[in-house]
């Protein structure tokens, strides 16, 4: 029943995935999403995140529900087509899939050392006490400058 | 599943791919944010294999619902940035009005 659930549910969010990659009308895109979320629903739900795939399934509820009700206001936003339609050209979409499978590979298959984190002893509170407030400082100080950077550049608010 | 996490790893990279060619490919604003939450879902349904492919855990729940938080935010933030520019330049085209002088 499991193998079952995966291989629909992958066969739509895949399907969806590469029809919202080809086509080129928003209404399109936001049709074959829908249908994505769906897939992921699925998929959620046999990777024992059950509750993740309900709120899906209510996101995706919601979004018809506002779809019906705002047709009209959104319709000049969603009844578009991209003009500049690029050719159907399957060699990059295959290219990056590979590049990703192959980055993936390498994280998967590399021997990663188990961290024994014991939680009796480390917390985090070092990163509220310590580390972003040094953080905060940093980006302030790095604001100041490319402020005063910029300002020097434009000739703006410097007198002399 | 029996095989373990490669299936989902491998539906993972297709709609990474996917997701990243329509960021790349397309100028309509709604397609982008489309295309960047393609790529948020391929790296929750990694989260989502690597945690819970064998048994419930608590701790990759927490952090699929992390990303998603973050993708929601992005999905609003994206929005907010695209709706500005409709208003500002009367068009959905983004890559219009860039001019790099």
């Amino acid at each position: 029943m499991k193998e079952f659930i995966f291989y629909v549910a992958a066969l739509l969010t895949l399907s969806a995935s590469l029809l919202i990659a080809f086509s080129y009308s928003v209404k399109n895109s936001l049709k074959y999403f829908a249908y994505f979320a769906a897939g992921l629903s699925g998929l959620m739900l046999i990777l024992n995140s059950q509750l993740y795939s309900a709120l899906l399934i209510l996101a995706l509820l919601l979004f018809f529900s506002l779809w019906n009700l705002l047709y009209t206001k959104l319709s000049k936003y969603i009844e578009h087509t991209e003009t500049a339609q690029p050719r159907v050209n399957l060699l990059p979409v295959i290219m990056i899939s590979a590049l990703a499978a192959v980055l993936a590979g390498l994280g998967g298959s590399a021997k990663w050392k188990v961290f024994a984190v014991n939680y009796d002893v480390n917390s985090f509170y070092l990163i509220f006490a310590k580390y972003l407030p040094v953080l905060m400082v940093l980006a302030l100080l790095a604001s100041v400058i490319i402020s005063a950077a910029g300002s020097i550049r434009t000739g703006e608010g410097v007198k002399s | 599943m029996s095989e373990g996490i490669n299936f989902y790893i491998f539906v993972s990279a297709i709609v990474f791919a996917a997701g990243l060619y329509v960021l790349l490919s397309s100028k309509n604003s709604i397609r982008i944010i489309t295309g960047i939450t393609m790529m948020f879902s391929a790296s929750l349904i990694n989260i989502a294999a690597i945690a819970g492919v064998d048994a419930f855990n608590a701790e990759g729940q927490i952090l699929l619902y992390l990303v998603s938080f973050i993708c929601l935010l992005n999905i609003a933030g994206g929005i907010l940035l695209f709706t500005l520019h409709q208003k500002k330049f009367s068009t959905q085209n983004i890559r219009e009005n860039i001019s790099i002088e």
